[in-house]
């Protein structure tokens, strides 16, 4: 078995207990390489998303959210409150309807900002030398910590729905990823994942995962 | 024998069955993936019914004690269970909410025929889209004609001011 090459999205394990409890849930993951262009073509990208973008309507659809309405059930199902954005992505998201503009920040931010305004699914961006595949869904055991090195990170609240690679969980399944292990401005190397919630099309998640890893590598 | 008598040969080889279910037994899956299913629905209705009268008084109806966590997890039974009630809660409040902000709504424009009807006997009283519950940002307001000398001859009438600031 080779090694996934770099944009090539794919399919990660969830743990069976996961998905017999909440029906079909899938995790997609890529690696990209960001281009010194993917800034400058985030913000050109923001910049015509956010003329056709009708952020009131789909917030009044949508509850007062901007996601697909399958990931508000999905947030609802696992005891979070899906009136609050778990991402801090998606509460500044919303701020579109007062400036009338997606804001731009760096490459990383844009991609995602970009991915909800168009498909409205959740992406994250880990800093690909913070994390190693494989990935996939599972709870947290006892004594879990976030990141590759177990001593450095915080302890994971046992049960806690996580992405987890090879040595640990990495971000939550709703909600940011630990900042040290979340792509930041300067980052070169990225691993992009996105989960897929119950009554969202499978193929819609590997697009914009897809999608994501071009936006980066300049394709 | 009778047809309603029981026959020995016929039952002894049959498993005896309890005659009510056993009201202790632990959850399932079966049993968290039903309250799951009501959820989901209620969620729907729910989201629906905000869609529907979008307004501050129906949000804050919808707040309620339904998924408060910090952590995303599997829930068990009972707190599927809370969930489900504070959705159904939730549900109620915001359907209170709708019923009486359309109410108000129904009074704004049987408020408004009257100030068109009868302009003297509503002088000063003003209307927005939002108490008519329209989109826009029309204000209707029962003011005189000419200013000073509509004020003193009693010549009162609505106007009409369009257009967003």
């Amino acid at each position: 078995m080779t090694a996934p090459g770099a944009g090539e999205v794919v399919a990660g394990v969830v743990d069976p207990g996961l998905r017999a409890e909440l029906g079909e849930v899938e995790l997609w993951t890529a690696t990209a390489t960001v281009v010194p262009g993917a800034v400058e073509a985030g913000r050109e990208r923001l910049g015509r998303l956010s003329g056709a973008f009708r952020a009131a309507e789909r917030i009044r659809e949508r509850a007062g959210r901007l996601l697909d309405v399958s990931y508000l059930a999905f947030e609802r199902q696992v005891g979070l409150d899906p009136t609050e954005p778990p991402t801090a992505l998606e509460r500044e998201a919303r701020e579109v309807v007062v400036t009338g503009q997606l804001m731009a920040v760096d490459a990383c931010h844009d991609v995602r900002l970009a991915v909800l305004a168009e498909v409205g699914v959740p992406l994250g961006v880990l800093d690909a030398r913070r994390t190693r595949g494989p990935w996939g869904l599972r709870p947290a055991a006892a004594g879990e910590r976030w990141g590759r090195d177990g001593r450095r990170g915080d302890v994971v609240r046992p049960g806690t729905l996580v992405v987890a690679d090879a040595d640990g969980p990495v971000a939550p399944v709703a909600g940011d990823p630990p900042s040290a292990l979340a792509a930041g401005r300067r980052t070169r190397e990225v691993v992009l994942y996105a989960v897929r919630a119950p009554g969202m099309p499978s193929w819609e998640v590997s697009e914009a995962v897809w999608r994501a890893a071009r936006y980066l590598s300049g394709g | 024998m009778t047809s309603i008598e029981e026959r020995p040969d016929v039952l002894a080889g049959r498993p005896v069955l309890p005659v009510l279910p056993d009201l202790d037994a632990p959850e399932t899956l079966a049993s968290r993936r039903g309250l799951r299913t009501q959820i989901e629905a209620l969620h729907e209705q729910l989201r629906r019914a905000l869609e529907a009268s979008w307004a501050p008084e129906t949000l804050a109806a919808a707040v309620g004690p339904a998924g408060a966590g910090d952590v995303p997890r599997l829930l068990d039974l009972g707190e599927l269970e809370v969930v489900r009630d504070g959705l159904l809660a939730g549900l109620e409040h915001v359907r209170e909410a709708a019923a009486r902000r359309a109410e108000g709504h129904a009074r704004a424009r049987a408020l408004l025929e009257e100030m068109y009807s009868d302009p003297d006997a509503h002088r000063g009283v003003a209307l927005t889209t939002d108490d008519l519950g329209v989109p826009g940002c029309c204000r209707w307001q029962v003011s005189p004609v000419l200013g000073v000398v509509g004020r003193l001859a009693g010549w009162w009438r609505v106007k009409v001011s369009s257009g967003c600031p």
